[in-house]
């Protein structure tokens, strides 16, 4: 094999590794994921992109009933608070590398599920996109 | 990695078996991860080293049941500090009684810098072995303050 030859497979490779989009999730043994309604996205401080709103408005087209908001606390009591994180890169634009959601007991905010998408530059979605394929995958056995 | 509070830990003369979920095995081109099975030797190899039990099983059939999810592990993209943050839920059940003792989730983080290793995965490694090591710690000194029998 030619030096240019080799050279452009490593490209080619290294292109195709770094395009491999993985997705995660994880459910806590005791929990019961059928018995959440209400749900609050408590407001990732950095999050300036509005991730909070997608997550929220996501739950509320799934069938559940969902807030958003700053504060740490729900201004109501609820029967989950779920927290995410926003990883974000530069390729051209900016896009969404990676979002992790957790979904937590309303009142000990112990973790109940996680799930996170993590797409390199080749495979981007859109923020709304990864939100529904990320809460697809942690409410997937429980559908409404 | 064996992770042992400093300040002095109960010790029980009964058994525990240790379940771990959540975790997530490294492949050859992801970032360093933590597994079930890593964290649940760190965590038996810890619980044996402080006395908090006499033995830690990776079967059933211990006196008290440890389950421990890896609810969550945030790792940063790139960076010169590598900060991990970790979260673990744990249950520690009395199996003759069939009921739950302690539950709390535990959240620690460790930052590893240049001065540690100047190879970034490397780096990220040790970030997370830092943070499972003290939420191990940490586990262990609010198990100790339950005084078991």
């Amino acid at each position: 094999m030619s030096h240019v030859t080799r050279i452009f497979a490593l490209v080619i490779l290294s292109c195709v590794i770094s395009a491999c989009a993985n997705m995660h999730s994880s459910r806590a043994p005791d929990a019961d994921l059928s018995k959440l309604h209400t749900f609050y996205v408590q407001k990732l401080p950095a999050d300036d992109r509005g991730i909070d709103k997608l997550i929220s408005d996501r739950l509320n087209a799934m069938g559940y009933q969902s807030t958003y908001g700053e504060a740490e606390n729900p201004p109501a009591e609820v029967d989950a608070i779920v927290t995410y994180e926003d990883k974000w890169m530069w390729d051209i634009t900016m896009y969404m590398i990676r979002l992790n959601v957790q979904v937590r007991d309303g009142k000990s905010r112990s973790i109940m599920a996680t799930a996170e998408s993590y797409r390199p530059s080749l495979e981007r979605k859109s923020p709304p996109d990864m939100v529904a394929e990320v809460l697809n995958e942690i409410f997937k056995k429980d559908a409404k | 990695m064996i992770a042992v509070p400093t300040g002095e830990v109960h010790h029980s003369s009964q058994t525990v078996s240790v379940f771990v979920s959540g975790g997530k095995e490294t492949s050859s081109v992801y970032a360093s991860q933590i597994s079930d099975k890593d964290f649940a030797q760190a965590l038996r190899d810890s619980i044996e080293k402080s006395g908090l039990f006499a033995k830690a099983m990776d079967t059933t059939g211990g006196t008290y049941r440890l389950d421990a999810f890896i609810g969550e592990l945030a790792q940063p993209v790139l960076g010169f500090d590598m900060t991990v943050t970790m979260e673990v839920g744990y249950t520690l059940s009395d199996v003759r009684a069939q009921k739950p003792v302690w539950k709390k989730s535990i959240r620690s983080t460790y930052t590893a810098t240049t001065k540690d290793s100047i190879i970034g995965a490397t780096r990220l490694q040790m970030a997370n072995e830092g943070a499972a090591r003290q939420n191990i710690e940490q586990a262990i000194s609010e198990m100790s303050k339950l005084n078991l029998d």
